[in-house]
């Protein structure tokens, strides 16, 4: 027992070294994790619904639990499409990440290499504005121009020689025009973080490197690139952690009959057999669900990126 | 004497005195005013996104002095209204009624299940004379009403014209005399007519630009086609039923709907069947329909386009001996009205809406003022003034800045006499070239409990899916016939019989 | 902008090398502009087009049946400059509630001398995952006396933890650690080490934050939906919204529209995300404007 008393002015040592030389830091921590306590983790109770019959007049405290406990869980799997929408869902979010997630760096990169002040302004500012539409301006100019008799899209399919393409009415155009339209909408508002990342670049860096004779090539790959590893590598985690969400407005608003095989997905089913009719324990219960497999992932790769990169979320 | 017979009276009810005084407000010499004493009912409900503040609107103006009940306004507006509603049911007192307040069926179980929404039927027998000879007059509103443990939770509207619940086949005939055709009345016929209107150039622009035949979505094509194959919407669903009348088999399964989806790949591969069908919205139909480029085409009524060179026509007969038009129930828009557990006076309350069911009441219901915004015909039917149904906002705008109905699903009585400004007197002559065809029983999509619902739910949504996806793939020759038999197995292991027994269980009921 | 131009001194000549990759960058770039600016081009030319022109795929590189209607239906609402006041009043305000907050979350958790900075920040992430929903937030809110009050507008969206974590990775990685440390020396405290050399420097970041912030606070509609009810309070999207459904309602009811009030929806979305975007839209070359600051870092450094 000869830990005891060595531990007691080492725990006192730290506190005096940590705590109260830092106490500042520690005061401004106050009210913003107030805030999360109060609007964040307190509203949390009500994930309970997912394992309770919510009773309106009971409340959320008193309401008995569902019998079983998981009821409104495997309600979900007892739907024909359920394993499909779970594939559905991954099968999009990995296609934007894939495509989604590249983008913007590729843009941040590309307009932080373009000499002309203006046209480099230019581009910035259009590819910023889409993220302004509605979905539901999207989607309709989405249906509009892939139209097969008089879309765009199909229009200049045909000027090349080519037959017309039935995009919407089909399975297998699904998930390419969802993942395109998205990072159309999204690319240049998201590469904002890193173009303003790359703007704090130190230009030593790049004069260095001019200086040891380094091409355009080689500065975006050693200098540019590895300054915004750390956003990347933030931003990167957090994705990680949505793969198994997705808005259900979006998917809805594009379905149809004929894509429906690609286009039902976690959130569109939880919306026709749940939230449609005002079942709360049910939608708590698929997403709970989905948030429980969000942080599997975001811990893993949080756990992943620290030990490759030395770079991760906490 | 009679005195001492009161009192004895008085005395032994002492201890349900409390209850009693809920009704002494009533005014028990006659209708109006139903209160004796001012009394105020909150109302919640959905506000129409035309519809003005209904606190100004001349409907609840004038009601509030005819009934001598003041109203509280607590409605949501119908942005966000399902949010609205879902929290409303959180709080800690409700509103006294609900008053179009779109509740769907799972809600009028649910609530009612749960003591909020307070059972209607001993009311209904004692203090609304006219809601009940209606459920009298049309049995099946019952059936659609009552929830699986006897109580009826909410009040649905009557839909008593036949034409406001139909989809009308209308015919282009100025399209039929540039190809020199009759009217279609066989399957035979209708594919010469539209083979016709596509050769032909039918609406003389010199481009093949018409579209043969078409309709909203998969659903109304269905809707319409089903019965022209002998084929029924019982409950509402795609069943039929047998001569007997007890039992209830799908069609989704079935030859009939087999031909159905072959005569439809037919028309499409020979490009007479709108391809826009799988895929449009709504108002790109409706833009089709006003622009007169449809020769044949499936919808409720002529007020989104210019019927003057439309008929309505008759289903072709040629593909099965038995011809059916579906038709929404009577009790058409369920939970439009009902009475909560915190409401004071529910007597008052009752009485309050039914007046609303009487010949009178519709028409204030559905007209407004009388002498302001209606006035009377000859026969004592309301006829609204000039400038509303020719107002050049439309005529649901205007009426929806004096009454509620506009925009569905609010308690309304709507008979012949006031469905003017819903059903015009060419949509009547359309509906008359289907009554013919509505001559047998239809159930309408009835009540089930909270269990067997969330079973119904998976079960409808996943079997409607799959069948429409097939359906159009079918239909578009992307899934050949050879494999209709994978088809039909595979709606048996999604639980097609389990889904069929639900509904069996409950007609067994009503035998 | 000055600082690429920067990293590039003119003395050492572009080599073949470079001038093709400028070249290729250039040509990627015009591709790219024509192909994101059509259909914002689209969404103008459509909304000052005839609705059915636009919904039978008549308008295609001009507006067909040219005509200012939907602009005049949404304008006619004398309602949208209330929105526009309100929506005005809840950015502001709520931007700078935001930044304040994420600013006292994010610094503490970027500084390596903070205690419990791990569990912290993963106790901020954690609420990325779950959520209690839209039920309890509501009773939480009214609980709070929150609800219908401009309270409701600004406080339940104080962080947007991811936000948080993209400001707490920019003070990490960005602020180079020799400066704090100098800082100490000299005898600063946190306090002042964030006040005077940290915030300095996070021109970029800061400008960022609030342009997150404050189109998050333009956009908002559902919130104001659920936690006010005073029309007077209504932000302009719940207005745009109302007037756009008040013609599709039309459609669907029980069929008394007037067929052109119906079809004017479909031209009046367009319209509809011009009105609503075009400030906003204005607000990022200012925010452009603050990215070359992060170049005093280096002269800093030097």
């Amino acid at each position: 027992m000869s830990a005891h008393p060595i531990a007691k002015p080492r725990a006192a040592h730290w506190f005096k070294k940590r705590v109260l030389a830092h106490w500042q830091l520690l005061a401004l921590l106050v009210i913003p994790v107030a805030w999360y306590i109060i609007f964040c983790y307190v509203p949390m109770f009500g994930v309970q619904l997912a394992f309770k019959n919510y009773k309106v007049r009971l409340g959320i405290l008193e309401s008995p639990w569902a019998s079983p406990l998981l009821r409104h869980f495997t309600r979900y799997f007892t739907s024909y499409y359920a394993w499909s929408t779970i594939w559905n869902t991954l099968a999009i979010n990995l296609g934007c990440l894939a495509i989604g997630f590249p983008a913007p760096i590729i843009l941040a990169l590309m307009l932080n290499e373009i000499n002309s002040l203006r046209f480099r302004k230019i581009l910035q500012n259009i590819t910023y504005i889409p993220y302004f539409l509605s979905i539901v301006v999207v989607v309709s100019m989405l249906k509009l121009f892939t139209d097969q008799r008089y879309g765009v899209i199909n229009l200049f399919i045909q000027a090349l020689g080519m037959k017309p393409i039935p995009l919407m009415e089909s399975e297998n155009y699904f998930r390419p025009l969802y993942v395109i339209s998205n990072v159309w909408q999204n690319m240049g508002w998201n590469a904002i973080i890193y173009i303003a990342a790359l703007a704090g670049v130190d230009t030593a860096l790049y004069e260095a490197a001019t200086v040891d004779g380094a091409s355009r090539w080689q500065k975006i790959i050693h200098v540019s690139l590895p300054c915004i590893l750390p956003t990347i590598v933030t931003l990167f985690i957090l994705r990680i952690g949505q793969l198994m969400t997705i808005g259900f407005e979006k998917a809805l608003l594009m379905q149809n009959d004929l894509n429906i095989g690609a286009s039902e997905i976690i959130s569109t089913l939880v919306y026709k057999n749940g939230i449609q009719k005002g079942d709360y324990s049910y939608a708590t219960a698929v997403g709970l669900m989905n948030s429980v497999v969000n942080l599997i992932l975001i811990v893993t790769a949080n756990t992943v990126c620290r030990r490759a990169l030395d770079e991760s979320l906490w | 004497m009679k005195k001492w017979l009161c009192l004895v009276l008085v005395l032994c009810m002492t201890p349900l005195f409390a209850l009693a005084d809920t009704k002494d407000v009533l005014n028990t010499e006659s209708e109006l005013p139903i209160v004796t004493e001012p009394i105020t009912l909150s109302i919640f409900g959905k506000q129409g996104a035309i519809h003005a503040d209904w606190a100004t609107m001349d409907f609840f103006q004038k009601y509030q002095e005819m009934t001598g009940i003041t109203l509280e306004f607590n409605q949501a507006p119908s942005q966000g209204y399902d949010e609205a509603k879902a929290l409303m049911w959180t709080n800690d007192t409700y509103d006294d009624m609900l008053v179009a307040p779109g509740l769907s069926g799972t809600e009028i179980i649910k609530y009612g299940d749960e003591g909020v929404l307070l059972p209607l039927e001993d009311l209904l027998k004692e203090y609304a004379p006219n809601y009940t000879a209606l459920m009298d007059q049309y049995p099946d509103v019952e059936g659609r009403i009552t929830a699986p443990d006897g109580h009826i939770y909410a009040l649905a509207a009557i839909i008593a014209v036949n034409a406001a619940r139909t989809e009308k086949i209308w015919c282009n005939t100025a399209w039929l005399d540039a190809v020199g055709l009759n009217v279609p009345t066989t399957f035979e016929e209708l594919e010469a007519v539209l083979r016709a209107f596509k050769a032909y150039d039918a609406n003389g622009n010199g481009e093949a630009d018409e579209i043969p035949i078409g309709a909203a979505d998969l659903n109304f094509w269905f809707d319409t086609m089903a019965g022209m194959f002998g084929l029924q919407y019982q409950f509402g669903q795609e069943m039929n039923l047998s001569e007997d009348g007890k039992t209830l088999t799908s069609w989704l399964t079935s030859d009939q709907f087999k031909a159905l989806l072959q005569w439809s790949n037919r028309m499409y591969e020979e490009g007479l069947m709108d391809p826009d069908i799988f895929t449009q919205e709504y108002s790109k139909f409706n833009a089709k329909m006003s622009g007169q480029m449809m020769g044949i085409f499936f919808n409720q009524a002529d007020d989104a386009f210019d019927s003057t060179n439309y008929i309505g026509i008759a289903p072709m007969a040629g593909m099965s001996d038995n011809l059916y038009v579906q038709s929404g129930p009577v009790a058409r828009d369920l939970g439009t009205f009902a009475i909560t557990c915190d409401c004071d006076y529910p007597e008052a309350a009752m009485r309050w809406i039914d007046y609303l069911f009487s010949e009178e009441g519709s028409y204030l219901m559905r007209y407004g003022i009388e002498g302001k915004t209606w006035t009377r015909d000859e026969n004592g039917y309301p006829v609204y003034v000039d400038g509303i149904l020719n107002n050049p906002n439309g005529s649901g705008p205007t009426i929806a800045q004096f009454c509620i109905w506009p925009g569905g699903g609010s308690p309304q009585y709507l008979n012949d006499r006031n469905c003017i400004a819903v059903c015009s007197p060419t949509t009547q002559a359309a509906q008359a070239a289907l009554d013919p065809y509505m001559d047998y029983i239809l159930y309408a999509e009835p009540l089930f409990d909270a269990e067997v619902n969330e079973r119904l739910q998976i079960l409808d949504t996943d079997i409607s899916t799959y069948m429409k996806s097939c359906a159009a793939k079918f239909i578009r020759g992307e899934m050949s016939f050879d494999e209709w038999d994978t088809y039909c197995s595979t709606l048996e292991n999604m639980g097609l019989q389990e889904w069929v027994g639900i509904y069996q269980e409950r007609l067994d009921t009503y035998q | 902008m000055m600082k690429s131009a920067a990293h590039r001194p003119a003395h050492i000549r572009e080599s073949v090398g470079d001038r093709i990759f400028q070249g290729v960058i250039l040509f990627l770039s015009v591709l790219l502009i024509l192909i994101v600016a059509y259909p914002l081009y689209f969404t103008v030319i459509a909304s000052f087009s005839k609705p059915e022109d636009v919904l039978l795929g008549r308008v295609l590189f001009w507006p067909k049946n040219f005509s200012v209607e939907s602009y005049q239906m949404v304008i006619a609402e004398s309602s949208i400059w209330m929105g526009y006041g309100n929506t005005i009043l809840y950015t502001v305000l709520g931007t700078v509630v935001n930044l304040v907050l994420t600013i006292m979350m994010a610094y503490p958790l970027s500084c390596k001398e903070t205690p419990f900075r791990g569990v912290l920040t993963f106790v901020a992430s954690f609420t990325m995952l779950f959520s209690g929903g839209l039920i309890p937030t509501y009773l939480l809110v009214r609980q709070l006396g929150m609800y219908n009050t401009i309270w409701a507008m600004l406080l339940p969206t104080g962080i947007a933890t991811y936000n948080m974590l993209v400001m707490k990775n920019f003070f990490q990685s960005s602020i180079p650690g020799e400066l704090k440390e100098a800082a100490y020396l000299d005898g600063c405290t946190d306090l002042q080490t964030l006040f005077r050399v940290v915030l300095p420097l996070s021109g970029s970041i800061i400008a960022v934050m609030v342009l997150f912030y404050a189109v998050a606070h333009w956009n908002e509609y559902f919130n104001a939906l659920i936690y006010l009810k005073d029309r007077s309070r209504m932000p302009l999207q719940v207005i745009l919204r109302e007037i756009l459904l008040q013609n599709q309602e039309l459609a669907q009811g029980d069929g008394t529209g007037l067929y052109e009030k119906m079809m004017a929806a479909e031209t009046m979305k367009y319209a509809i995300i011009i009105i609503a975007s075009v400030p906003v839209i204005c607000l990022y070359p200012f925010v452009q404007k603050h990215f070359v600051k992060g170049v005093m870092v280096g002269a800093i450094k030097g």
